[in-house]
This record gives structure tokens, sequence and C-alpha cells, in this order.
């Protein structure tokens, strides 16, 4: 019997469809399926990895006009930064865990959380209004977003200014470094929370209207019906999107902070691409700015793993199949 | 259908109503201050305003005059809506492909597409390889280099993943070849994800410039958004390194990149709505279900 | 190799001549490539730099001087001279590379300027441009590229000697001593700017020149006039006092803006040195004086006295535009052409009274030597070509674009074509059109210009402010001494070294960190870039002083 496993996982799993079938079969099973996707295949891997090649100058002392083929190869100095126990490096570490943490903590679910507040609304067309207003922060780039809140907030901005001419005491929460992080979280939510919400609307939208009617049926209300229907359809997506997040740990808003490290110091608001990009980029130094990408990346891929088995442990799919 | 407490509508009213000022009022400043007339910009010690005072259009005509503007509009809509299906076509085809289980050959390539999520490329191998298949100065070298974004594949897989098997059962009972199934049944009841990817895709194309800085060389090919570029950058940089020629001063810069932004945000604002149609209302899968 | 340089050094101090012969042998020794491939003054200094010949062809109100004041016009020549007598290609295209601070002009086929430049050039000339933010990346992968175009705006970058030497075409041949004289507009730039295209023992492009006064310390008169504060404040106290008169924040409006110009004019009031300080060929660089302490000192003094704009750190403050709306009264440190960008941003406000302000030295008993600036914007490389004529043709093509002020070539490069890009007034006021406007903004004053030159259309008084503020501040001066050297740590390890060290200060001057903090800046400023870069100056400058 000819079975179109591709349509029937589950018949697929039942009958082992990785043990048995040889890799012939599965091809010719397969091969439509292989067509439609190849080509965007293709792209991502002569676009993507072919000049990831090129990541071979973190072992390089490389300049652009010598190239790769004739740069020296110095083993692994270029991260050296990872044993020589540079303060500068661990300080910039620390910062962005922090804020990692934080902005996973803080900034992450607020999107889901606009989401299901956006869907309870009753009126279609208030709801798409309401929408298209709040994703507008994204479309601004950060040095406009910054300069939006000094405009705002500074300490000669609107609110200052206000407050000074009335004479009140002014209220200072730029450039303060007590208050970076909480600023950084602030913009990031104010620029962000809006678009992130376009997903979940999406996935929102996809949960079958035959569970609500029928739950509306059985008398559940309001909460039960976001408990038991809503939240559990969104599971999926949201620990694929925080998957994804752990992913890149380890970069924090780096057009974000540069513009606004000059207010705070070093201290408070070095983060790792800001490290590197003081360090390596801004002098030239491409085979360290390479090496940092290197140790980014293998960082990233061991949260991910992590964090997927993590998910498969509660059953959830996460981002890959064991 | 239970009554609505009232406590919970009204702390949802003011969560919203809250959430809504806070971008409504620096937008509203925004186009106030693109604008406004050079007296009020003063006034308000060359920041942004909330009134334009006797609203003046000379900074929006400063941007479009000479025509570089207008014709970096229409490349930037070519590429984007070209980028933007191409995009889609590909994405759709692998994120089908790697969500269906134990396809031939779907876990390898999962496992690339996530990688290059992690891993990122530098600057100058992608240059090269654009510059070795000869991609430099044309369009094709903003479009195939992002063409599939691993993000957008890899939720756009979990969307399909999402769907409800009997879907893809029923079809099978009927005889339907994946392609059959693909655009018969999955894409009318995706239309969600392809709104949301393919809005993901055609900002992405429409913001982007850095690719275009690096790969395109004749100024008659730039987008948009790099034409505007070279507007903010104006008189940022350095201490105005322009000598007495000019016999017209410019817009404040600050109005300028105002203005800039509202032109560069109208066509996303035209494009949205059609495209929020499909993602604001529930699809209903039990009609195509049948 | 540091310990060679070391032992040179020594040698010099106690056997002089002899020594140096020995110790720049052991230098060369070194390089890859012997000899002509080393960048090293000795070398450097043998060049004979190309020779100045002033044009004379327009004669300017007021004259240039040695020394680097600016020459002044007050009103724009009647009759334009011809500079260049041929069109300087004959066919075929040629690309540059280079920056731009304005949005790129209508190609040619809708541009009439355009067209035009490329008939009197003789050549199409296409123009890479690259909004100046993003020219390093660009510069960068062009590079890596290989495929160079044929002009290319040099940015500061790791290795340039060897850069140069490997990519880009020697010029002294064409260049040197009085081949220039092939190229009269070129032989127009002073030497102050040619010695800082030199790499490897030869020339290796063709400097953009700029004012050596490079700043004004621009006021608001009409602001000084109403709080009855004289514009010449001397010294410390006085400035500080004037800032305080001038401060209101309830009317928003502060005395400084950028803490960034107020160090920079502070610096040169308290006589710091002009980046580093040399004597007998050892060298201290500015972080390293009291003077410098002292400047950090008197900025957190101005800035707990709250006359410094309250977002003074921030990265989006624009000192410009808080100028232009009075909201700051001193633009401390601003660049020298910005003169004529205040004077056209205020045409229509009556109220608007530009002033400039001389700095005083610490005690106000005199004026402070003024800190030279380079001279020179950056300079153009040209690609190495294996025709020679090709490269006579491009430096022909440089000739016509440095053409001098008031020449017709200069006047078609800025204004364009009378009638079309600008207007002539019955007093000679020449004005840009709204086309010429657009038109004109290709960035070809990156490639080769015409010296620095006083004149504010409309407004012939200027000129003689201006000349006489020159004249005024440059009275003493102090010149950088590493100007014309190359540092390669300054060109990589000290971009990261010095924002770090400049964080740190900020700090301090906003009294988050001690005073006592500045030492511990400093050194460690010194071991990450300050030291490397002040053995490789020494290095060279101790070879040169023998030229």
């Amino acid at each position: 019997m000819a079975i179109d496993v591709e349509a029937r996982p589950a018949v697929a799993d039942l009958i082992g469809a990785r043990g048995r079938r040889r890799t012939g079969q599965r091809f010719s099973r397969d091969k439509l399926l292989v067509v439609l996707g190849l080509p965007g295949a293709i792209v991502l891997i002569l676009f993507h990895y072919v000049p990831l090649l090129g990541n071979i100058i973190a072992f390089q002392d490389f300049q652009p006009y010598t190239g790769i083929t004739e740069s020296p190869f110095i083993g692994l100095d270029n991260f050296r930064f990872l044993w020589n126990g540079d303060t500068s490096f661990l300080r910039a570490l620390t910062n962005t865990l922090i804020l990692t943490l934080i902005q996973t903590v803080f900034v992450f679910p607020v999107p889901l959380a606009l989401a299901l507040l956006l869907s309870s609304l009753a009126g279609e067309r208030l709801k798409r209004l309401l929408q298209s207003i709040l994703y507008l922060p994204h479309f601004l780039s950060w040095v406009i977003v910054v300069a939006i809140f000094q405009q705002m907030l500074g300490n000669a901005g609107m609110l200052n200014t206000f407050l000074v001419q009335n004479d009140l005491p002014s209220f200072h929460i730029i450039g303060v470094p007590e208050l970076f992080m909480t600023l950084l979280t602030s913009q990031a939510i104010w620029k962000d929370a809006g678009w992130g919400t376009i997903i979940f609307l999406a996935a929102i939208s996809q949960i079958d209207q035959e569970q609500y009617e029928a739950s509306a049926v059985d008398g559940a209300n309001a909460w039960q019906r976001l408990w038991y229907i809503t939240l559990p359809s969104l599971k999926g997506i949201f620990i694929l999107l925080l998957i994804l997040r752990l992913g890149n740990s380890l970069s924090v808003g780096f057009e974000q902070i540069i513009l606004q490290q000059g207010l705070v110091g070093l201290e408070t608001s070095e983060v790792l691409d800001t490290w590197v990009y003081n360090k390596g980029i801004i002098g030239g130094d491409w085979g360290m700015s390479a090496a940092v990408g290197l140790v980014k990346s293998i960082v990233g891929i061991l949260m991910v793993m992590g964090a997927n088995k993590l998910a498969h442990k509660f059953g959830e799919q996460g981002v890959y199949q064991k | 259908m239970e009554k609505p407490n009232v406590l919970v509508q009204v702390l949802k009213s003011v969560a919203l109503g809250v959430s809504v000022l806070l971008v409504i009022i620096p937008f509203w400043s925004i186009i106030a201050t693109s604008l406004a007339d050079r007296q009020t910009l003063d006034q308000s010690a060359g920041g942004m305003v909330l009134w334009p005072g006797d609203a003046t259009l000379s900074a929006y005509a400063s941007i479009l005059s000479g025509g570089v503007v207008t014709r970096a509009l229409i490349i930037s809509i070519g590429i984007t809506v070209a980028g933007t299906a191409l995009s889609l076509a590909a994405t759709a085809g692998l994120a089908y492909w790697l969500s269906r289980r134990g396809a031939f050959g779907a876990k390898p390539i999962l496992l690339l597409v996530l990688g290059s999520l992690l891993f990122s490329p530098g600057l100058i191998p992608s240059y090269l390889l654009v510059k070795e298949l000869n991609l430099l100065d044309s369009w094709w070298s903003l479009i195939l280099p992002v063409l599939v974004n691993a993000f957008n594949v890899i939720v756009m897989r979990a969307f399909f993943q999402e769907l409800p098997q009997e879907l893809f059962d029923s079809a099978y009972i009927d005889g339907a070849s994946s392609f059959t199934i693909l655009t018969r049944i999955v894409l009318p009841v995706s239309k969600a994800v392809f709104a949301v990817i393919g809005l993901f895709y055609a900002v992405a194309y429409w913001n982007a410039f850095f690719n275009a800085l690096l790969y395109i060389q004749s100024t008659d090919k730039w987008p948009m958004a790099l034409v505007l570029r070279t507007f903010v950058v104006n008189q940022t940089t350095i201490a105005g390194d322009q000598v007495g020629a000019s016999a017209e001063a410019l817009p404040p810069q600050l109005q300028l990149q105002m203005a800039i932004l509202v032109v560069s945000l109208i066509p996303i604002l035209l494009v949205y709505p059609f495209l929020q149609r499909h993602f604001a209302r529930g699809v209903m899968i039990g009609a195509v279900k049948g | 190799m540091s310990e060679i340089a070391f032992n040179r050094r020594t040698l010099l101090r106690s056997a002089g001549g002899a020594a140096l012969l020995l110790g720049s042998g052991a230098l060369a020794a070194c390089g890859p490539g012997g000899g002509n491939n080393v960048n090293s003054v000795e070398t450097n200094s043998k060049i004979v730099l190309p020779r100045y010949i002033p044009y004379t062809g327009v004669t300017p109100d007021f004259p240039a001087t040695e020394a680097g004041i600016d020459p002044a016009f007050r009103n724009y020549p009647k009759q334009l001279a011809r500079s260049v007598t041929e069109i300087p290609a004959k066919g075929g295209s040629l690309v540059g590379l280079s920056n731009i601070y304005l949005p790129a002009p209508p190609t040619p086929d809708a541009n009439s300027w355009w067209a035009g430049l490329n008939k009197r050039l003789g050549a199409d000339l296409n123009m890479q441009m690259v909004p100046a933010a993003d020219y390093t990346q660009k510069f960068a992968t062009t590079i890596a590229g290989n495929e160079l175009p044929d002009m290319i705006q040099i940015p500061s970058t790791p290795n340039l000697p060897d850069l140069l030497a490997k990519r880009f075409a020697r010029l002294d041949d064409h260049l040197s001593g009085d081949a220039i004289k092939d190229y009269p507009n070129l032989a127009n730039i002073q030497s102050a700017q040619w010695k800082q295209t030199i790499f490897n023992g030869g020339i290796y492009g063709i400097p953009i020149p700029r004012s050596r006064v490079q700043f004004y310390s621009f006021i608001r008169q009409d602001l000084f006039e109403k709080y009855g504060v004289s514009p010449e404040p001397k010294g410390r106290d006085e400035l500080l006092e004037t800032a305080k008169a001038l401060t209101d924040p309830k009317e928003r409006r502060w005395a400084f803006g950028s803490w960034e110009h107020l160090r920079l004019y502070l610096l040169a009031q308290n006589e710091a040195p002009n980046g580093w300080h040399e004597e007998g060929g050892k060298l201290t660089n500015v972080y390293e004086t009291e003077q410098y302490k002292q400047t950090i000192n008197d900025i957190a003094d101005f800035w707990k006295a709250g006359v410094v704009h309250p977002d003074s750190f921030s990265a989006t403050l624009q000192p410009k535009a808080l100028f232009n709306s009075g909201t700051i009264a001193i633009n401390a440190v601003d660049g020298m052409t910005a003169w004529s960008q205040y004077v056209t941003d205020n045409a229509s406000n009556p109220n608007f009274k530009l002033g400039v302000m001389p700095i005083y030295t610490r005690d106000g008993r005199s004026l402070a030597p003024w800190q030279l600036g380079s001279g020179m914007y950056s300079f153009t490389g040209l690609k190495k070509q294996d025709d020679p004529n090709k490269i006579k043709t491009i430096l022909r093509v440089l000739n016509w674009l440095a053409a001098p002020f008031g020449t017709e070539e200069y006047t078609y490069a800025k204004f364009g074509q009378e009638g079309v890009d600008h207007t002539v007034s019955a007093d000679g006021v020449l004005s840009l059109t709204k086309q010429g406007i657009t038109n004109t903004t290709l960035p070809i004053r990156y490639l080769a210009d015409a010296p620095i030159t006083l004149y504010q259309p409309g407004r012939p008084g200027d000129a003689d402010t201006q000349y006489t503020y020159q004249k005024k501040i440059m009275a003493k001066t102090i010149a950088n001494p590493t100007v014309g050297l190359y540092s390669n740590t300054a060109a990589t390890k000290n971009v990261g070294a010095d924002k770090a060290m400049v964080d740190g200060v900020k700090e301090i001057i906003q009294g988050r960190k001690p005073m006592s903090s500045l030492d511990e800046l400093i050194k460690k400023w010194r071991t990450d870039a300050g030291d490397a870069m002040r053995g490789e100056y020494e290095q060279q400058l101790q070879t040169a002083g023998t030229k």
C-alpha cells in the first residue's frame, strides 16, 4: 500500500518511517516537498553559509587589503579575551547577562499580554485601530527613539522644563546610571511591544472558533476560555519565540545602548556588543570581531539546545524535535 | 454569555488607553515638528513641538525636490513587492517541507536554518560573495542575500505544524498531492501567518539601506531608505563641511528627520490595513474541514 | 622592534648623527620590502614636497598667510579668471568614491550641471557616494573586493602605509618638486597639507585642504548685549561670571551646549599642548599634563555652576540647533565654516546677531595660543594604473576640481551655470537656484578642492570680521607635532582606548567619580594605546629631526 506518509505523520511514526524505509524510497515519496523547499534552502545556504566560511578570519590577523588567503594565521590569539582576565570584558559580559535576564522577564512577555488584551476587545474596528497605533513605534530607528525620549524626559526635556518653570523640583531620569537598565527596558517595550503582538494575534486568529463556541455552550467564562483554550493554543509559539530569544542572549540592543553609553559611563552600559565595537570594530580589528561573533554563536547554540531540551521535558515541541 | 465584569473592563480600558496615549503623543509631536515653521521650532529650543504654529511643508519640499526621492520611491516599491513575493514563496516552500514530520532531508535542513540564525557571516565575506556572483550594482543584490529569513521560516513552520491533523488526513483520503494540499488547504487556512510573514519581509525590504550602501554603486539605483539616510546624516557628523555656497537655509535637521520619518512611514501605513484584515479575524478552520 | 627603537633613541641622544645612520639602517632592515616600502620619516623626509606656487589669477581683499590665516573676499570676483586652459581628459570615464553629507544629486541624464561638468572635464565622472557615517565600512569592503575606483577618499584606517603601498599609485614622479607645475591648481595647496600625504617615502594622494584655524568660538552677540556682558571674557573667572549671567534655566537658556566643545575651549585657555607636546624628540600627550587636569577641574566647576546645558552629555544633543534657537549662547568651539551656515540659517531672524569670541589664558592677561588644525580634511588616493598617462589624466581632472576661489572652474563647480543653477544679483551676489541646490551636491569636493576662502554672499563686512578675528587669535599658535606622522595604534587601538578615557572623564565631570580617578584613567589609556602611540611617533620624529 503506497501510503503518503508525508501527509500522515502519525501513521509514519507508527510504522517507523526512519528505520525501515530506505532513503531512496523516502526521497521519491517526498520529492515534491523537496522541490518546493529547495530553492529557499539553496539561497539560504549560499548567502549565509558560504560567507560564513569567512569567519576563518577569527584565527587570522586579517586586513581587508591582504584578504583571507594572504592574512597570517595567529592561532587563538583573537580569542585571548576569554582567558586573559580582561576586566572590561567580564564587566561587559555581566551587564549583558543582567540585561538579557531583565529583558526576557519584563520585555519578552509584554507583546503576549498586549495581544490578549487586544483580542479580548469586542469591536473589530476599534481593535484594528488600536493595533495600528501601537505598532507604529517599531518603525522608528533607535536614533529617533533615543532622541524622542531625550526630548520628552531629558534633563532639559518637555517634562523637566515644565517642572522648572513651575518651580517644582526637576526629575532626572536620563543620564542616571541607576536608572539606565530601567530606561533601556522602557524604551524596548515602547518601541517593539506593539509590533510583537502581530505574531500572537495571528496565532490567536488560527484558534478554531468552534472551541470557543463549544465552551461558551458549556458555560465557561472569559477567564476559563483564556486559560483553557487561548493560552494553551499560544503556548507552542510562545516557547518557540522564547527559545529563539535565548539563542540571542548575548545580543542586547547594540544601537540603543551605544547611543546612550556616553550618558552613564561604561560601568553600567558596556555590554558585549558595545565592548567588541569599542575594542575591535572601530579600531578595524576584524579578526577579534569575528572571534567574539563565533563565541556568541556557540553560546547561542548551547542556549538553544538547552532550552529545547527543557521544552521537550515539559512535553513541548520546541524549535526542533529530538 | 456571562456578564462582563465592570472592574476588569475599566482596567482593560485604562491599560489600553495609556498605551495608546504613550504612542500617540510622541507621534503627534513628530508630525507637528515636521510641519512647524522656523520660529516655532526655534522657540522650542531646537526640540520637538506639540503644535506646528504656521504650518509649512518646506521640509517635505526639500526632501522631494529634484526627483531623486521620487525615483527611489519607485525603486523601493518595486524591490519591496518583488522581494516580498519571492521571499514568501521561498519561505513557504521551505517551511512546508520542514513542517512535515519525517520528510526526506527535513531534519538536517532544519538545523541549517536554525544555525543560520545563530551564526552571522561577516561584512567582507558577504560582499565578496555578492561580487563573485556578479551581483554588484544589481537589484538582485538587495533581494537574494535576504531572500530567506530563518526566523520567518521557523515561525511559519510552527504555524503549519499547529494546523489540525484532520485537514491533512481528509485531503489525503481524497488523494491530493503535496502541492495540492499546500495550495488548496494549507494556504487558505494560513492567511494570517502569510500576512504576518509578508509584513515582516515587506518592512525589512522597505527599511533596508545597508546592503544597498555596500552593493549598489550607481546612485540612480538607490532605494528610498538609502536616499533618506543621506538626509539624516546631513549636518550630523561634522561641523558643516560645507562652505559659503548655499543661498538658502536648509530646514532644521530635526525637522528634516521627522519629515523623512513621515514620508517613509506612509507606504507601510497604506499597506497595513489590507494585511490586518487577515490576522485580526479568526479563520473558520471548521469551514475548511467541511 | 621596540627594543631596537629604544636603543636607537639612546644612541641618538649620545652620539648624534652618526648613530642615526646606523639606527635607521637597522630600522629599514625590519621592514618587509626593504628601503622604499618602509614608512619611516627617514625615507619620507627624502621626498621633495610639491612646490607651493600660490595662484595669482584672483586677488583676495585680504591675503592668505603662511601661518595659516585664510584669504578673504568681500565680494565675489566679477571677472572670472580661467585656471585651466585645456580640457583635462579625452573621453572615457572615471570613477570616484567619497563620502557625502548632502542628499545625492540626480544623475547626469536628469542633471544639467553634472552633464556640464562631464563636458568640462572631458570624461564621464561617476561617483560612488556613501553617507559619511557609513564611509569606513564601504571603504573596507571596496578594498577587500579589490576592484578599486580610480579616485578614492582615504579615511583613517589601520596599516595605512602598507595598504597604500599595495593598492595605490605613488605620485612623486608627477608631483614632487617642480613637477607639480603641470597642475597649477594643485600647486596652490600649501606644504603643510602635502606633508600629510607622504607615506613609504612617496606621495600617495591629493590633500583636501581645510582651514588651519579650523575652529571659531561662536557667540550669540544679541544675547551678550541683552544681558550686558562683554563678548571678550578675559580668563577663567570672567568666563564663568559671563556664563552665569547668560544662563537662565527657566527661560531654557544656558551658556554652553556640548561639554566637548567647552573642553576644547578650556584646553586652549589652560594653554594645554595641541594633542602632543614635543621636546627634544620626546612626546607628552595632552592627557598627561597638568593643564589637562586643570581643564577637567574647570569643566566640573562649570557643570556644577549649572551653566552647561543639562543634556550636554547626550549623543543626540544638537548644539547648532540649540545655538540657532538661543538655548545656548556660546558654541564654544565649532567648525569655522559654520559661520556661513549660521548666517543663512538665521537670515529670517532679525534678532540673531552672530559674534566670535577670542580665547584668553586662564589668568586673563593675554590671548591664549591658538591650537592649529591639520588643515586637511582627508586625501584622495589614486588606484594603481598600468598606464602612467591615465594617472596624468586623473591628475589633470583633479587639478580642474581644485580650481581656486573666484575662477571660472570654481564658479561652475560650486554654483553651476548662471541662469540655471544660480542667479547673480545687481551687486554681484551669486545665489543657487532650487535646481542648483539639488544638482550641485555631487561630492567632488572630497576628491579635490580649493583652499578655504572667507566669503559670505551678500555680507561683505563678514570678510573683515572673520579676517580680523583670525588675525587676532592666530597671533600665537601651537601646532600638533604629530601631524604628518603615522601611528598605527592611533588608527586602531586608540579609537576605543580614547573613548573609554573620555567616557570616564565625563563621569568625573558629573561628579559620579572622584577627580582622583583621573590618574587611573590616564594610566589605563597609556597601557591600552598611549605609550604605543608615543613610541611610534617618537621613532619617526627623531629621524625627522635631522632632515
